[in-house]
């Protein structure tokens, strides 16, 4: 009995050494199977309120001499703008997968942002404006789970943004993005999605990405 | 991978969206006119009779025996300063000429926050109104509307006066505010009715200046009418009309 006993403790002990071996060399497979680089192009609504900078600063400013100039004639009767549109910004990212829990991105964004242009005499549109909000941001993405062919991270950005033909703005101002959940799922080609806050985009982004290039294979 | 790129344009033309919401530009132009009319009828109407009102007071006043005057409440809030201006508070600025504002020939000047008046009686219980000459930069420092860019005349009748002294005023005004070689209002008042209502809240009862008839101001460039504005009194309230001519 006692026999029987040690031989099945034995074997369940030899079994589960052998699941772990396998499932560690599994792992260890599916590492350094991970592609080195990708890229990726998505789209990210809602875009950052960016009215405030393109065109409406002078309607919030409590500037006094601004107060004044909207209380004159004159200013009944200067140009004013219609309603501030934009498509949401477009993205690309390179990603250099530097490590099983940590991933480096750089993401560049474009988001195009315009309003028609209304005459303070005719009241009637006489054209429009546009810009362009362009953002640089260097991004930090730690992995949940980084295999070949999913990989769950989230990830946070610092940058910088430019936007010509903003017309209340600095020419240049800082950027971030908080990333909380993303998700990539295929191998060479695959789709992603994530949700997140901050200037590129608050709410969420989708898009296609490429793989390419090996992990250098780990020789412990 | 056509299915999702399909889905991706799909999803961003339906996306595209409106991040401030501005296309009631009419109505903001509108509201911008109503803000202006409403201060020029604040400071050539409304505020003229107030000035016009306060020296009626301030002349029974300044007749009145001792004992009047002991009683008045003007012997509290008001005093005579020098060259025989008389100062209510920090808010109004009299200047009699000697005269009682009564008598024919007699021109006063009154200067308070929302009008700068010189008045003139041309007979019995009528006066003209027109831009007090003795405005320094300190009393229009607050306003917009500066002393050179507005001319006007009006007219203002006593059409009655009980004894405490509420009076019952008709009055037209017809004058201009030129901003620049540009922008101007002309505007302009008939017969419009002042008179003082008693009102409670809470217990405590206070009279505000109440009217009736219409204050209209029509807006030019390059003397080319483009808006006009009526204001229609009702009593202590008002409504405001733009129209684009």
């Amino acid at each position: 009995m006692l026999a029987a006993l040690m031989a099945s403790i034995s074997a369940s002990a030899q079994s589960y050494w052998i699941w772990q071996r396998d499932g560690e060399r599994a792992r260890t497979h599916k590492h350094e199977n991970r592609a080195a680089y990708s890229v990726r192009f998505g789209w990210g609504g809602m875009p950052y309120p960016y009215a405030d900078r393109f065109e409406t600063g002078r309607m919030i400013s409590w500037d006094y001499y601004d107060i004044v100039s909207e209380s004159r004639i004159a200013g009944a009767y200067q140009d004013t703008y219609g309603s501030v549109m934009s498509t949401g910004a477009f993205t690309g990212d390179f990603n250099w997968n530097a490590g099983r829990f940590i991933n480096l991105s750089a993401t560049m964004a474009l988001c195009p942002v315009w309003s028609d242009r209304i005459d303070g005499v005719t009241l009637k549109k006489n054209g429009s404006d546009f810009g362009m909000a362009i953002s640089i941001l260097p991004n930090i993405r730690i992995m949940y789970c980084n295999t070949k062919k999913v990989r769950v991270y989230s990830s946070v950005g610092l940058g910088l943004g430019f936007y010509p033909g903003f017309k209340r703005c600095e020419a240049v101002c800082g950027e971030f993005q908080f990333n909380p959940v993303g998700v990539e799922v295929g191998r060479k080609w695959y789709g992603f999605g994530e949700i997140g806050v901050g200037t590129l985009y608050s709410g969420g982004r989708i898009g296609v990405g490429y793989q390419f290039g090996k992990v250098r294979r780990n020789h412990r | 991978m056509k299915k999702f790129l399909t889905l991706m344009i799909l999803g961003i033309s339906l996306t595209s969206c409106e991040i401030y919401d501005n296309d009631n530009w009419v109505r903001r132009h509108e509201d911008r006119i109503r803000s202006i009319a409403s201060n020029l009828y604040t400071n050539y109407g409304r505020g003229n009779i107030e000035g016009m009102d306060a020296c009626i007071k301030i002349d029974d006043y300044i007749k009145a025996d001792d004992g009047g005057k002991k009683d008045s409440r003007f012997s509290d809030i008001g005093y005579f300063a020098t060259d025989n201006r008389y100062e209510i508070g920090n808010y109004y600025k009299v200047y009699p000429d000697g005269k009682s504002i009564m008598e024919t020939g007699a021109v006063w000047e009154c200067i308070n926050g929302y009008s700068m008046i010189r008045i003139e009686c041309i007979g019995e219980n009528e006066w003209t109104i027109t831009p007090s000459t003795k405005v320094t930069e300190e009393d229009y420092f607050y306003s917009y509307m500066k002393p050179e860019d507005i001319s006007y005349s009006a007219h203002a009748e006593l059409v009655s006066k009980d004894t405490s002294m509420f009076c019952r005023w008709k009055y037209s005004v017809e004058g201009t505010y030129t901003e620049d070689s540009t922008y101007s209002a002309r505007f302009s008042a008939e017969d419009l009715e002042f008179w003082w209502q008693e009102s409670s809240y809470h217990g405590t009862v206070s009279y505000s200046l109440a009217a009736s008839g219409i204050f209209e101001a029509v807006f030019r460039i390059n003397g080319k009418d483009t808006d006009r504005c009526v204001i229609r009194n009702k009593g202590t309230d008002w409504d405001q009309t733009v129209t684009r001519l």
